[in-house]
């Protein structure tokens, strides 16, 4: 049966109910949810395949540890959180650094007038310290608010802040100038 | 008028959404004076809004109909696996619990306790208690006067007898022998047939 994602029902509501047994409401967190889990691996991790084996881990753990699911966050707070820390272990256990850009998910757009900042802004991003590139990512893919941005990388959130200044610090000497101008070291 | 040195932190927390009214005003005046700051800032500017509007390929519909099944799946899956590892761990938890039993059993020795008054050495722990002469010869005398019958079985005598005294015992001879040497007794003297 394919749960229905516009059910009235809150994360909070879904997440009672499941504790109380019924199986479905997991299903409708699921639904409601997984399209944004999955692209928050995509742009960590470059592909389909690894994506979706995130997507599916990150859920599966979640419906394990439910029961230990305190509310103190709200449930897309703790799913993506569960799925950044997903996806940072898979980064750090890759042999060889494969720059974004050149995951074959990521070769999509060979033309274009942004084509070419686009795969700049990709390696410069993925040359970012993995707390930097988290906390960019978080913020500017997926318009989270500090606070949140905070509770999900488990830091306070002037440090989230923080981080975030030195993310975009970081960007601006990796980014060199298309109009020929000379780009600074970070 | 901010340095050229502070205005990347100024953009940062422009870019953010954190920066006050009055930053903001000196960002504003120092970019219009400043073409490498202002350059800078539009880089940075344009690389941020490339990002939130990169999309991430739609795996497609029949992936997303099929997620929810794989993941049931996959669940149950991993639940079997951990219910296997749990009764492997108790197997190998009860494996190591007996063996250990039996090495403590063989290892351990069974040194023989003194009893207090001079009384003897004392049995095993946990085997009956070899007792005094006197005391012996109390108990064997009430066992035999409630005997079922004076050809009760030698067995349960011999049970009456291990009561007393058990063979295994290390010490149960001199247990029940132990005689003060002052006193000269002997045991052939306390016989009821009177010999000796």
């Amino acid at each position: 049966m394919q749960a229905d994602p516009d059910s009235r029902d809150s994360d909070d509501v879904l997440v009672a109910r499941f504790l109380r047994g019924d199986e479905p409401a997991f299903d409708l967190l699921v639904a409601r949810h997984r399209i944004a889990v999955y692209r928050l691996g995509f742009r960590f991790l470059g592909s389909h395949e690894e994506a979706d084996d995130l997507a599916q881990e990150a859920f599966m753990r979640a419906y394990r540890s439910l029961r230990g699911f305190r509310g103190e966050a709200s449930f897309r707070t703790w799913i993506t959180r569960i799925a950044i820390n997903l996806a940072l272990k898979a980064r750090r256990s890759r042999r060889a650094t494969v720059p974004l850009d050149d995951a074959p998910g990521m070769q999509s757009e060979a033309a274009g007038p942004d084509a070419a900042l686009k795969r700049q802004v990709r390696l410069a991003v993925g040359d970012l310290p993995p707390r930097q590139r988290q906390i960019l990512l978080l913020k500017v893919y997926e318009g989270m608010k500090f606070t949140e941005i905070a509770q999900i990388a488990g830091i306070s959130i002037g440090t989230a802040k923080a981080t975030f200044f030195q993310a975009v610090r970081s960007l601006r000497g990796r980014l060199a100038p298309l109009d020929g101008g000379q780009g600074e070291g970070a | 008028m901010p340095l050229c040195d502070t205005v990347p932190d100024l953009i940062a927390r422009w870019l953010a959404g954190e920066i006050d009214p009055e930053s903001r005003r000196d960002l504003d005046a120092h970019l219009a004076g400043c073409p490498r700051c202002s350059a800078e800032a539009a880089r940075i500017r344009d690389a941020l809004a490339l990002l939130e509007r990169d999309e991430v390929p739609d795996p497609g519909r029949l992936y997303w109909e099929s997620f929810g099944s794989r993941l049931r799946a996959r669940i149950a899956a991993s639940a079997r696996r951990r219910s296997l590892l749990r009764l492997a761990a108790i197997a190998a938890a009860v494996a190591v619990a007996v063996a250990g039993l039996a090495v403590f059993q063989v290892r351990v020795p069974t040194a023989p306790r003194r009893l207090p008054d001079g009384g003897g050495v004392a049995g095993p722990a946990g085997s009956p208690r070899a007792l005094p002469v006197g005391e012996a010869d109390a108990r064997l005398d009430e066992l035999l006067r409630d005997a079922p019958a004076p050809d009760a079985v030698l067995s349960d005598l011999d049970a009456m007898l291990d009561e007393i005294a058990p063979l295994d015992a290390p010490d149960a001879a001199e247990a029940l022998g132990r005689v003060p040497p002052d006193e000269g007794h002997t045991l052939v003297e306390e016989l009821p047939d009177g010999h000796g």
